[in-house]
């Protein structure tokens, strides 16, 4: 297999896990808006109990297997904003789901966040995992 | 302020901090089991746990577009503290980005 073919392929597994965490994210957020929803008129603890909160955190360890892969490989300036298409798609779901009103603004600006996430897309080479110095904090 | 906004609000920079302990641990390990069970790693799914909790909790009051909006703030904050703080380059096309991911959120939190 050629060095081309290759970092194609391990391109196309970073994109794939990329892909993966952002609808894993995306997921999470909808599941807890409806557990959020079950516990209205009750206390925390309800929604904390409730099945669509269990499958909130499942979404979340789907995003943390998908996400530790990604950051594997990129760095985190160049990951994160992938993070971002989550909201266009939350703010569909919360349309067509919740009822939640939506508007121009909401659609311009969630045009310009996706156009932002196009612009943030990582450069052809960076495949290989990158060493970072210790956080200061 | 409510104790939902100051929720959401913890939430944001236990956000902010968990990415930058994420990308931490997995510039570390040679295989992907020991970077997932590094405890920075952890600790950084630690505090993501804890931030669902205070999510859940701001959008008892708050719409889901609200909180997704508000939270995007993250888009912003992380590049810059990683950064500041793991050494990364940020190249001008991540920051041209990251500034109209801003800009998005910003004109997002003009709906009603």
């Amino acid at each position: 297999m050629s060095d081309a073919t290759t970092q194609r392929g391990g391109g196309l597994a970073v994109a794939a896990a990329v892909a993966a965490a952002v609808g894993a994210r995306a997921g999470a957020s909808i599941f807890a808006k409806t557990a959020a929803l079950s516990a209205v008129g009750g206390g925390m603890l309800t929604a904390l109990i409730s099945p669509w909160y269990l499958a909130a955190l499942a979404c979340l360890f789907g995003q943390s297997v998908f996400w530790v892969l990604a950051l594997r490989r990129l760095p985190l300036n160049v990951a994160y904003p992938f993070l971002a298409l989550s909201i266009p798609i939350n703010l569909t779901v919360a349309h067509v789901v919740f009822n939640e009103a939506i508007d121009g603004w909401h659609l311009l600006g969630g045009a310009c966040i996706v156009a932002g996430v196009a612009l943030c897309r990582p450069p052809r080479a960076t495949t290989a995992p990158e060493q970072t110095r210790e956080p200061s904090t | 302020m409510s104790p939902e906004v100051a929720a959401l609000g913890a939430g944001i920079a236990l956000t902010v901090a968990a990415q930058l302990l994420l990308r931490s641990g997995a510039s570390r390990g040679a295989s992907f089991l020991s970077s997932f069970l590094n405890p920075r790693t952890a600790v950084g799914y630690g505090l993501f746990l804890l931030t669902t909790v205070l999510n859940v909790f701001a959008m008892r009051v708050l719409d889901l577009k609200t909180v997704t909006a508000w939270a995007a703030l993250t888009y912003v904050l992380t590049p810059m503290a990683a950064a500041a703080l793991l050494g990364e380059e940020v190249s001008r096309r991540t920051v041209a980005g990251s500034t109209l991911v801003a800009a998005g959120i910003v004109v997002f939190s003009l709906g009603s």
